[in-house]
């Protein structure tokens, strides 16, 4: 079996932590091991930062979070279910013009009526 | 209490399907019923990525605050460009490639606007801690306290190294993506996304080794800097 350089060997040590290394490499990289100090530290060393990685915590979304993108959520909907369907695109248009209407009437009719 | 209705897009048509087919299926008809306007489709959607999202985000701005707004930000691209989604990748893949694009402008917008800003928030507790939860946790203090120094060493030596290999590094390690699916969120080659993950270990590795030892970090090689024209050399 050809003797592997450290050089060589280093970039490969993350998959083999991660048992996913095919026999042939792992043969050649576990005899690298066994006769080199150093990758065998450099190993225990990418070993607790795989580990570490795995027991990042996962942070939860905070719950104003989500409520606001339930309201955008449901806003976007609305769009979508406007612009899917034109009559009822022309119904909210006439709803709008109506509140529109409405509001500008409001300063002359509340006097009017006393 | 109001329940959101949440609409089951899971199918189990064939059993010999495989876990990716059967994703990419499940994929389909989540699309479709967000083009359709269904009920249930948006919370689904959002059930679905908004944990992935958030902690996406959170760790490449590493700041809560921030990572809030661009979630908002990736869902509100997501709604409005779903009719325009074609499948040439996953849904996830697509929804990622969104939450990093976003992240990496709002750091550019950061950079540009908080250069002489000095927080406060630090000096009082957050609403998250006080309101988070105590948990009965199955370690001892002492694995507790020593398990929590070692995350929050590494999520420091996240933070520390360049912006492009904390990419690769978190949509790897912590993402689980394939290197495929990096170099279609990230739209680099394959040689890329590789040797972007390689010299960010080794960057983070070169980080770790001196905050722990920082009178002997011997033999260790220096930090790997980003250099965009050194990729597109390659």
């Amino acid at each position: 079996m050809e003797e592997l350089s450290c050089k060589t060997v280093r970039p490969t040590l993350w998959d083999y932590s991660a048992r996913l290394l095919d026999q042939t490499d792992l043969a050649a990289v576990e005899s690298h091991l066994d006769s080199c100090r150093e990758c065998d530290r450099y190993l225990t060393d990418i070993s607790s930062m795989r580990n570490g990685f795995r027991h990042l915590p996962v942070q939860s979304v905070p719950p104003l979070l989500q409520t606001k993108l339930q309201v955008r959520a449901s806003r976007e909907r609305s769009r979508l279910l406007l612009r899917l369907n034109p009559g009822e695109w022309l119904r909210d248009m006439m709803y709008r013009a109506l509140i529109s209407f409405y509001r500008f009437l409001r300063p002359y009719a509340v006097p009017a009526t006393g | 209490m109001f329940e959101v209705p949440v609409a089951d897009y899971s199918l189990n048509l064939n059993a010999q399907l495989t876990s990716e087919q059967q994703a990419n299926l499940e994929d389909q008809a989540l699309i479709s019923a967000l083009q359709r306007a269904e009920p249930g489709a948006y919370e689904t959607l959002i059930r679905r990525f908004q944990t992935p999202v958030y902690n996406l985000a959170w760790r490449l701005l590493d700041n809560p605050a921030d990572a809030g707004d661009v979630v908002q930000e990736v869902f509100l691209k997501v709604f409005r460009n779903v009719d325009h989604f074609r499948g040439d990748s996953s849904l996830r893949t697509w929804i990622y490639r969104i939450a990093v694009n976003e992240s990496h402008n709002k750091r550019r917008w950061l950079f540009r606007h908080r250069k002489g800003e000095t927080g406060i928030d630090d000096a009082f507790p957050s609403e998250d801690n006080r309101e988070a939860p105590l948990v009965d946790s199955s370690e001892s203090p002492f694995d507790f306290t020593m398990n929590r120094e070692a995350q929050l060493l590494l999520e420091e030596g996240l933070a520390a190294i360049s912006p492009a290999f904390r990419t690769a590094l978190v949509l790897r390690e912590i993402e689980e993506l394939s290197y495929e699916e990096i170099a279609h969120v990230l739209e680099i080659s394959l040689g890329t996304v590789k040797s972007r993950i390689v010299r960010g270990r080794e960057a983070l590795r070169y980080y770790l080794a001196n905050r722990l030892n920082p009178a002997g970090a011997v033999g260790i090689p220096g930090p790997v800097k980003w250099a965009p024209e050194a990729e597109h050399a390659k």
